[in-house]
């Protein structure tokens, strides 16, 4: 039999469609990431990159542009939600992996339904119940960094708990059964088997949340309080990077002086994304 | 020759987006007229009520309406970008100037607190001081004892423009809770006691307490003489089709305007 070289034609074909998909992909990418860098380029050079970015008054409409409240806001609302998010998730993967497994495929099915559902549901579930409790227990208004971090939380949840169920779910029957086998208790398989080898899917599944976190805007626009002031705790109204794009953007639409910053900002995010993904890679270089 | 169709069918896929001219008013896909509106989010339900009636009456026009705010809706009829903006901003944007205009009458704008406050009537001072943050608690004023909490639009919104011209510098208090809507504004204040804010009324808004001003009392019956309002007005470029400048006229002429709490008032032509 004739050994076959080369590729088939239709294989030709094939390649080349995906091939052009992907390239316009690319071209997208690099097209909006060119597009923030041309605006800040603006920014800095109409305003200078100066200590006052860090500052805390914001007035875009009179070249005040102290960013510090958003970035200060969009690190603790993420800080929080991840903080709650996480010991929540890993203790459904836990239960899942543990006590559940024949009905693992079950609550994967639940969990990705879940994962579909639309932020602005989460955000008014957060104005209508999390509000008004946080304004019941603290006799504040109620919207808060905390509660745009709550909100965040339970939106990352069933992301974070498919993660940590993949995860888990990696670790090898033949050693978790070594280990029960050599008289380790279940605890003790889990705490120093199940969950130390995992920990790098793990973290990488926290790192992938924390992007998550980073970049929403409508749940958190509808129950932080959009205050442009530098918090002063938890229960204080805020504003994160992207829910101040999201309030500005009617105001100073492309074209309108000023709207440079709302690129600078945008570039910041799309950095931090960045940073996010690097951060992926490395702990997955680690991992192997 | 088979690959050759398919790959001349791939091209013209990727470049049929390039193909579309710029302007919204020529984007003709499968021989239909389209015409895109954007602009203040107050403008939106009368527009939304109006259209389906209207696209009955002119089979093969698609009419699209995006929300964006005043400023946004200006400024996309300005460059080409949208056929009809909607607006209520005063004083008005340069760019406003050059455009056609049609204005649709007043939309009043209330000033809102929540039940629990115990405060009905505020002077003009008052209602000033303490939108600047200057008053802190409802007690000053005669109120029950609960720490004064300001909501407010983002600077967008037309309301907003119009209570940045009642209060003077510093302008309103930094320390206020912003909300992207009206609904979100009422919602806010109707739930969060010592709460105060504005919205641009509409029949059906309840369960909060309508501030009167300087002893004049926010009568829906006499809106014509409430002092605080704003002039949601349609925008069209001059060199816009007779069909686009007929539609924003319809709009602004709209019979449902009395259900979005728009009405007229001396001094508007229409």
């Amino acid at each position: 039999m004739k050994p076959v070289t080369g590729r088939p034609r239709g294989d030709h074909l094939l390649y080349r469609v995906v091939w052009l998909g992907a390239l316009l992909l690319l071209m997208l990418g690099f097209a909006i990431a060119a597009i923030l860098v041309w605006g800040t380029v603006k920014f800095v050079i109409d305003h200078g990159l100066n200590p006052s970015l860090l500052g805390t008054i914001y007035q875009p409409t009179h070249d005040q542009f102290g960013l510090l409240p958003f970035i200060a806001g969009s690190l603790v609302v993420t800080m929080i939600a991840i903080v709650v998010a996480l010991p929540l998730a890993l203790s459904v993967a836990v239960t899942v992996i543990a006590t559940l497994p024949r009905q693992m495929q079950m609550i994967r099915q639940i969990l990705s339904g879940l994962v579909a559902i639309p932020s602005v549901v989460f955000g008014w579930w957060g104005l209508s119940l999390l509000v008004p409790s946080i304004r019941w227990i603290s006799g504040r208004p109620g919207f808060s960094l905390l509660a745009g971090g709550l909100v965040l939380a339970i939106m990352i949840l069933p992301t974070l708990s498919l993660l940590s169920i993949n995860a888990l779910d990696r670790v090898s029957v033949r050693w978790v059964e070594g280990s029960l086998a050599l008289g380790a208790t279940p605890d003790q398989t889990l705490g120093r088997l199940i969950l130390s080898v995992s920990r790098i899917p793990l973290l990488e599944a926290s790192i992938l949340a924390v992007g998550r976190a980073l970049g929403e805007t409508m749940a958190v626009q509808m129950v932080i309080g959009g205050r442009v002031l530098l918090p002063h705790g938890l229960l204080s109204p805020g504003a994160t990077l992207t829910t101040q794009l999201l309030t500005d953007i009617s105001l100073l639409p492309p074209g309108i002086p000023g709207h440079y910053v709302l690129d600078f900002m945008a570039l910041l995010l799309l950095v931090a994304m960045y940073g996010m993904v690097v951060l992926v890679e490395r702990t997955r270089r680690w991992s192997l | 020759m088979r690959r050759r169709w398919i790959w001349a069918m791939v091209w013209g896929l990727v470049l049929l987006p390039w193909s579309y001219p710029a302007q919204g008013t020529t984007l003709k896909p499968l021989g239909m007229h389209q015409i895109s509106i954007i602009g203040a989010t107050s403008l939106i339900p009368l527009t939304k009520r109006f259209l389906p009636e209207w696209e009955r009456r002119h089979p093969g026009v698609v009419v699209s309406v995006t929300a964006g705010g005043s400023w946004a809706g200006i400024l996309a009829v300005a460059e080409g970008q949208a056929d009809i903006g909607m607006a209520d901003l005063a004083p008005l944007p340069k760019r406003a100037l050059r455009l056609d205009s049609y204005p649709a009458g007043r939309l009043a704008v209330a000033f809102i607190a929540n039940s629990d406050d115990g405060v009905k009537n505020l002077s003009r001072s008052q209602l000033v001081q303490v939108l600047q943050g200057r008053i802190h608690n409802w007690q000053t004023l005669g109120g029950h004892d609960k720490p004064v909490i300001v909501v407010s639009r983002p600077m967008s919104s037309g309301a907003r423009a119009m209570l940045d011209r009642l209060v003077p510098a510093p302008g309103l208090s930094a320390d206020a809770i912003i909300q992207l809507s009206n609904g979100a504004v009422l919602k806010t204040v109707r739930e969060t006691p010592g709460a105060i804010g504005y919205v641009e009324w509409r029949p059906g808004m309840g369960g909060v307490t309508m501030l009167g001003i300087d002893h004049q009392v926010f009568d829906t019956s006499r809106l014509a003489a409430w002092p605080y309002y704003t002039q949601p007005t349609f925008y069209v470029a001059p060199g816009a089709s007779s069909l686009v400048k007929q539609l924003a006229e319809m709009l602004s002429r709209s019979p449902y305007k009395a259900e979005f709490g728009i009405y007229r008032a001396q001094g508007i032509p229409r």
